[in-house]
């Protein structure tokens, strides 16, 4: 009976085992080819073959590599990328925002060692990005695309409403009566708040300098003149009545009201900016943000690629991001509307092809006052507080400085 | 066995004139083959159970017995864990929304789904089609059911323009104010999730034979009382597996609030499933997540326990 049981239980172990062996992927191709998968988030199907692309024509360049797409969107590319660096199933290369550096970089591969021995010049990437993807002094990424955040409008609607179209530097004061103007003359609040991080943290910035990440990246959610200016865009709904009650935690509830016309203005990245031009049904314009007293900066951000400290083979992954953030890819990345590219001398070609007038002075304006956004091991924490407690604040059910204090008794002390 | 010991007496004579040992050797090989492919056909449930249910049970409790980030290296914390969860207003929170949702959601999904089984007697044409229609909400993805849902609850919404265009003032921004963001989940979760509730109840209400109630209405007894005395009576074992299901899904309530509010605003929508997710998977504190998962057990054993101690009084199997 011990015997058979043994055998059974043996019997039961290679079934698993087997189907195991049909789960596990190999690092080599059929053809001899090291298989190599690249975690990416995707916007949808247009998205998916635009970085589809990308992965074929590096795969194409290096003749021994095979890069295959792994994608999931942005709000759950986190979440999965912390858990698969941390159960050892994270595939080569891997993309991180300017934000998240610090949250992924315990399972990231330091690039340092690597860039130095290829010999590779830094200075040629946006020098605020290579920044905002080094953690503790060492490089996580090399970043593809970079951007202040700006404030996109509706040229139709400030046409409609007889109010001339704001100009870089333009106050905060120019802001509340532009948008005074349009909902009275439209109908509709002019302004939608978004709740996402880096979003709002760029609003109060340029408002007062408020901030809750720290230049040093601590993080401190208490910090007074964050509340003061977090409660300003609070009036803009509750006093000023130029934007609407927020709809609980819906993080796209601000681009999609400007998307569809309801607002006049939004506050948004470079890297949405040619996308939101194609599907709008009005004239796009970009200007910098609303400077107040004591503001007037913004924060910048972007994302790159780097490679999992599980990559068997960081030589050939090395060789990979080379490639995806050379200017052949960068390029046609920034042609397409895709991304800001990080190369300076591949912005151009972005400028160019967003054929919007002015957006070359306005990003101009907009990058000699930006700061890149520090990253934190609570980033990730800080942003769904953010959503979670943040419309409470805006929605007028408690006072800003009351909702910046029960999120920092949540955060680690 | 009387019968048995008699056959073997009567076949003892011949065996022991030489069949007995042939006899026994054929027996050893059916007993053996029965003793092996038995286990054999078990073995991979078994080893499946150990290793992907209690394996995984056991480690959540040593985990919840550490600080476990996700990245890095634990450190041994005893009841630490649970002694912070204890001590946080809001794991208190947390615990009170879920229970808030239990109470509201589990007796309106069986009131509305009970109520719909018992309207659906074979009387009603359409009856086949009815229950398709009311069982769609429960096969179709929640986060397309949440996506309508949002549609309609937010400002300017559905609801917002039929209640202006009907009385002129503005519905409540149901998601958006912590007063209303539970009850929205609510009503939502109970559309979607009474259809199934509904088919267990229509097809109990079916198997009740039909000459009870019309002998109980041949002395005198009215719709009602023979829904209420006899047919309710009839299938309280169904009512009884519907409470206990409705409530152990219910308090694992996540996706509703995952998706609708995150949560919010504030911590009012906030249960304590997400409580796990958001501790576990955006925080990265996979020890606390294990001692939050362990609490909610914990309270659902209570609950069931509760339930089936109750159940003496008011469910009849012998029917």
């Amino acid at each position: 009976m011990r015997k058979e049981a043994l055998v059974a239980g043996a019997l039961a172990l290679g079934l698993i085992g087997l189907s195991g062996c049909g789960g596990s992927s190999s690092p080599t191709t059929a053809d001899g080819k090291t298989a190599m998968t690249w975690a990416m988030w995707v916007g949808g199907t247009e998205d998916q073959n635009g970085w589809q692309k990308v992965a074929d024509e590096v795969s194409a360049k290096l003749g021994d590599v095979k890069i295959t797409l792994q994608g999931s969107t942005f709000q759950d590319y986190f979440t999965k990328m912390s858990t698969q660096l941390s159960s050892n199933t994270a595939p080569c290369l891997v993309a991180v925002q300017s934000l998240r550096t610090a949250q992924l970089k315990d399972g990231m591969l330091p690039l340092d060692d690597l860039v130095k021995k290829d010999g590779m010049d830094l200075g040629a990437f946006d020098q605020s990005m290579i920044k905002g993807l080094s953690a503790d002094g060492k490089l996580y990424a090399l970043p593809y695309d970079v951007g202040p955040l700006m404030m996109f409008y509706n040229k139709d609607k400030f046409a409609a409403a007889g109010v001339a179209e704001p100009t870089a530097g333009w106050t905060a004061d120019d802001f509340v009566a532009a948008a005074k103007k349009i909902t009275a003359s439209s109908g509709k609040p002019a302004f939608a708040t978004s709740i996402g991080d880096l979003n709002i943290e760029s609003q109060v910035l340029a408002y007062n300098g408020g901030r809750v990440t720290q230049e040093d990246a601590s993080i401190d959610a208490s910090n007074s003149a964050f509340a003061t200016g977090l409660q300003w865009v609070a009036d803009l709904i509750g006093k000023e009545k130029v934007a609407p009650q927020l709809p609980g935690s819906d993080g796209s509830f601000a681009s999609n009201q400007f998307l569809s016309g309801n607002t006049a203005m939004s506050i948004d990245g470079p890297w949405s900016l040619i996308d939101t031009k194609s599907k709008a049904k009005f004239k796009v314009g970009v200007t910098t943000l609303p400077a107040g007293p004591g503001g007037g900066k913004t924060f910048s951000a972007g994302s790159g690629w780097g490679i999992s400290k599980q990559c068997p083979t960081p030589d050939k992954a090395f060789a990979a991001l080379k490639e995806m953030t050379g200017d052949k890819v960068l390029s046609e990345l920034g042609a397409a509307g895709r991304a800001l590219p990080a190369r300076t001398a591949d912005q151009k070609v972005w400028i160019d092809n967003a054929g919007i007038p002015g957006v070359q002075e306005a990003l101009k304006a907009a990058e000699t006052t930006a700061v890149p956004m520090p990253s934190n091991t609570n980033s990730d924490q800080l942003g769904t507080l953010f959503s979670q407690y943040l419309p409470k604040a805006l929605n007028g059910q408690q006072s800003a400085a009351s909702v910046m204090k029960d999120i920092a008794a949540q955060l680690p002390h | 066995m009387t019968l048995l010991k008699s056959s073997q007496a009567a076949k003892a004579p011949r065996s022991a004139a030489g069949r007995a040992s042939s006899s026994s050797s054929a027996a050893a090989p059916v007993r053996a083959r029965k003793t092996f492919w038995g286990p054999a056909f078990a073995a991979p449930h078994g080893v499946g159970l150990a290793i992907f249910t209690l394996a995984p049970i056991a480690f959540s409790l040593a985990i919840s017995l550490y600080r476990w980030p996700l990245l890095g290296a634990p450190t041994f914390l005893g009841l630490g864990n649970y002694q912070r969860l204890f001590s946080d207003p809001i794991f208190g929170q947390v615990v009170w929304n879920t229970v808030l949702f239990v109470v509201l959601y589990v007796p309106l999904n069986l009131v509305v789904s009970l109520g719909l089984a018992a309207w659906l007697t074979p009387r009603i044409k359409g009856r086949h089609i009815f229950r398709v229609i009311f069982f769609i909400p429960s096969i179709t993805p929640i986060v397309a059911n949440v996506v309508v849902w949002r549609m309609l609850y937010q400002p300017s919404g559905f609801i917002d323009g039929i209640s202006q265009a009907a009385t002129g003032i503005h519905a409540p921004n149901f998601l958006g104010d912590e007063h209303w963001a539970m009850l929205a989940i609510v009503a939502m979760s109970v559309w979607q999730g009474f259809g199934y509730n509904m088919l267990v109840f229509s097809a109990a209400l079916d198997a009740v034979p039909e000459n009870l109630a019309e002998a109980a209405a041949i002395d005198g007894a009215n719709a009602w009382t023979v829904f209420w005395r006899i047919k309710l009576k009839l299938i309280s074992p169904s009512i009884f597996f519907a409470t206990m299901m409705t409530l152990i899904t219910s308090f694992q309530v996540f996706a509703q609030p995952f998706i609708l509010t995150k949560g919010g605003p504030g911590s009012s929508t906030s249960t304590i499933v997400l409580y796990i997710y958001n501790q576990g998977f955006q925080f990265h504190q996979l020890g606390l997540a294990s001692a939050a998962a362990w609490v909610l057990f914990v309270i659902i054993l209570g609950v069931t326990a509760v339930q089936f101690i109750g159940q003496k009084r008011w469910v009849h199997y012998d029917a």
